[in-house]
């Protein structure tokens, strides 16, 4: 994967925590966990990550995306599984 | 036009026919079901795929679970906090901890990406309010670093549900289990606390049979009825208000995992649609995500029109949701006329009143500033959405309960004037586990006060709000959210870390409007800019600002355990000077708009 297409998943992703959380993208960065910094409660942030998967056609590993609590470790798992 | 033509009626209502409940115990709707030897329940897994459970399978491992538990030393009446997803391990347990004597204290697991820490420290603190002598959990738990550490020195037991059930397999328990009366606590169902630590309702097997069996008459439930949930059990919506009505009714449950709603609302209707449900309960955020969440053409071959009532409860019932819910979903065959607003609380063991079956859905249009200004419900037939207010209405109490509007005084009020929710009857709790206090505060004379504004019209009730939570401005009642959300548009407030309350100001006799919130700027200069634009663009937006701001760092905002702001936890920590140091400078603002707002 090159490197556009890293800041492609980049893009999308932060478009869609930006959506939820009432914000501009610029406001979001890699180390922002869900329910500390951007304000959200556990189904918020379930239905973030179920619209991530939704947005890159993936089926999502349930047990698994349950674990993960920042923007950037969602990043780094699309990236990996779209490699 | 005159909204008072109509004879001035007292708001208080009684449902007191006869009625007979079929059950005893939690346990006798066990052994009732599991007699035919049919599924008692079919478990939806992550990947939609479908678990028969048999009632007779349930009641075998429960029987061995209880062994193995008494071998362990639980006594009756010993309390038991059950940790578990929504899984056949939670019913085996649930109905073991009942065998055995002891009271099951079911709590929610971590579920979502979430605050680890947050959340144990929530745990924490049921075990030691309710005292717990065993703490039983799943294997994954060892994996939360700390966890098991922090969690082991609270209780006598600590155990895991898989090690349970492979020794209990094993055990030959010969200890008879000890007999139940129907005025035994059956449950400790802790309430989630957004105005204050959680506390544990004591609930007897009496009040939630009493409960289960009036929910079921008000929805004239027949044999042939299939629930679908996808709410946790650990929730009284889905644990009294799906699997024990369902198992009391002898009828049949699909049960969801509440992850899977989530990720993919559609299964929730395809599972309707699969299974001929008839009935099925969300609270109105799960309407309102199915909207927002599934595609036209994940809804192929759809057809919903087995589903009879949509239950809708726990949350604010918004009428323009349950429109577009049957606007969209209309050509799958869904009937008109299927949403059944009610209203409950853990302390009255889950539901309160119910609507008329035939008639459903009323929604009244009520003049907004009169009902804000004068606490009155006037019709309204304005089109402007400034002016008018649309309220749905949750029905009636369910038989052999009261409802009644009390005034500050505790007199009973008029039809149409807003006062506080008092319910009383045979579903009630005695009170909170060991807390005279909350219990003194929350039951006097039988009644429960249930801290919810809300008023009776045509002898039907309809909600308006949380007492504790309304901020009086200037004779205007104001709902904390309108102000926090403004705030929280501006740049440098961080996102849901703000809160909004009233505080008592004894010079001027009024309240004043707190804004607590959090930012990551620092300095007096960055701080003191930050709280003007705060004071100017809620002046701009909602016509008043906050007489104090108090912006404070990251983590200071308190929040349950799912990210909820604590209003009332967080007022008393300023009333107690907790934010002290947040406030160096004296930033009073004026009250008064500025001409270009007026």
């Amino acid at each position: 994967m090159d490197r556009s297409q890293v800041y492609q998943i980049q893009q999308t992703v932060v478009a869609i925590f930006a959506r939820l959380a009432e914000t501009t993208p610029d406001k979001i960065g890699p180390q922002d966990r869900f329910i500390g910094d951007l304000g959200f409660d556990s189904l918020k942030s379930m239905e973030a990550l179920a619209r991530i998967t939704d947005a890159f056609g993936i089926e999502p590993d349930i047990e698994r995306m349950l674990k993960m609590q920042t923007v950037g470790e969602v990043i780094e798992q699309l990236v990996k599984h779209l490699s | 036009m005159d909204s008072f033509d109509t004879p001035r009626r007292f708001a208080h209502q009684q449902n007191l026919q006869p009625y007979t409940v079929r059950a005893e115990t939690l346990l006798d709707l066990l052994s009732q079901r599991s007699r035919p030897q049919r599924e008692a329940l079919i478990l939806m897994d992550l990947r939609n795929e479908a678990h028969p459970v048999m009632a007779g399978d349930i009641l075998a491992k429960a029987r061995k679970a209880a062994q193995f538990l008494m071998a362990k030393e639980l006594k009756k009446g010993d309390t038991v906090v059950l940790m578990l997803p929504t899984s056949v391990e939670f019913l085996y347990l649930f109905f073991g901890i009942l065998l055995a004597g002891g009271i099951p204290v079911p709590v929610s697991q971590a579920t979502g990406p979430g605050h680890q820490e947050k959340h144990l420290a929530h745990v924490s603190h049921i075990i030691r309010d309710c005292e717990a002598k065993f703490f039983i959990t799943y294997d994954r738990m060892e994996m939360i670093v700390g966890a098991s550490e922090q969690l082991k020195p609270l209780t006598t037991q600590f155990l895991f549900a898989d090690e349970i059930l492979r020794h209990a397999a094993a055990a030959r328990g010969t200890e008879s289990p000890p007999s139940l009366a129907a005025s035994d606590v059956a449950l400790i169902q802790y309430t989630s606390g957004t105005t204050s630590r959680p506390k544990g309702v004591v609930l007897t097997h009496a009040n939630i049979i009493h409960n289960i069996h009036t929910m079921g008459i008000a929805v004239d439930t027949t044999p042939d009825e299939v629930t679908v949930s996808w709410l946790p059990l650990y929730h009284d919506m889905g644990l009294t208000g799906a699997l024990l009505t369902v198992f009391y009714w002898n009828t049949m449950l699909i049960l969801m995992r509440p992850e899977a709603f989530i990720f993919k609302p559609q299964w929730w209707l395809q599972n309707i649609s699969r299974f001929k449900a008839t009935i099925s309960v969300a609270p109105n955020f799960g309407y309102h995500y199915c909207l927002s969440r599934i595609e036209e053409k994940e809804l192929e071959g759809l057809d919903l029109s087995s589903w009879r009532l949509a239950l809708n409860g726990a949350e604010p019932i918004d009428r323009v949701t349950l429109k577009k819910f049957h606007d969209r979903f209309e050509r799958y065959g869904l009937r008109s006329n299927i949403f059944l607003p009610v209203y409950g609380m853990a302390e009255n063991s889950l539901a309160a009143t119910f609507p008329a079956l035939d008639k459903p859905t009323v929604v009244r249009r009520f003049h907004r500033g009169r009902m804000q200004e004068e606490l009155i419900a006037v019709d309204c037939d304005s089109e402007d959405p400034k002016i008018y207010i649309d309220l749905v209405a949750v029905g009636h109490p369910l038989l052999g309960q009261e409802v009644k509007i009390i005034d500050d005084q505790g007199a009973t009020m008029l039809e149409r004037h807003i006062g506080q929710i008092l319910i009383k009857g045979p579903s009630l709790t005695q009170g909170y586990y060991k807390n005279s206090d909350a219990t003194r505060e929350a039951i006097q004379d039988g009644w429960l006060h249930t801290g919810d504004l809300g008023f009776m019209l045509d002898s039907q009730l309809f909600i308006s709000g949380r007492i504790k939570e309304m901020i009086i401005k200037r004779g205007k009642n104001i709902y904390p959210y309108d102000v926090e959300r403004a705030a929280t548009a501006v740049n440098g407030v961080r996102l849901g870390s703000c809160v909004a309350f009233a505080v008592e100001n004894k010079d001027s006799g009024t309240e004043d409007l707190v804004l607590v919130c959090e930012s990551n700027y620092s300095g007096t200069e960055a701080i003191t800019a930050l709280k003007k634009e705060i004071a100017n663009h809620m002046l701009a937006t909602l016509g008043f600002a906050p007489d104090r701001i108090v912006v404070a760092a990251k983590g200071a905002v308190p929040k349950t355990t799912s990210g909820k702001v604590q209003r009332v936890i967080c007022k008393k920590m300023y009333l107690d000077g907790l934010f002290a140091s947040f406030e160096t400078l004296p930033e009073r603002m004026s009250a008064s708009p500025p001409a270009a707002a007026v």
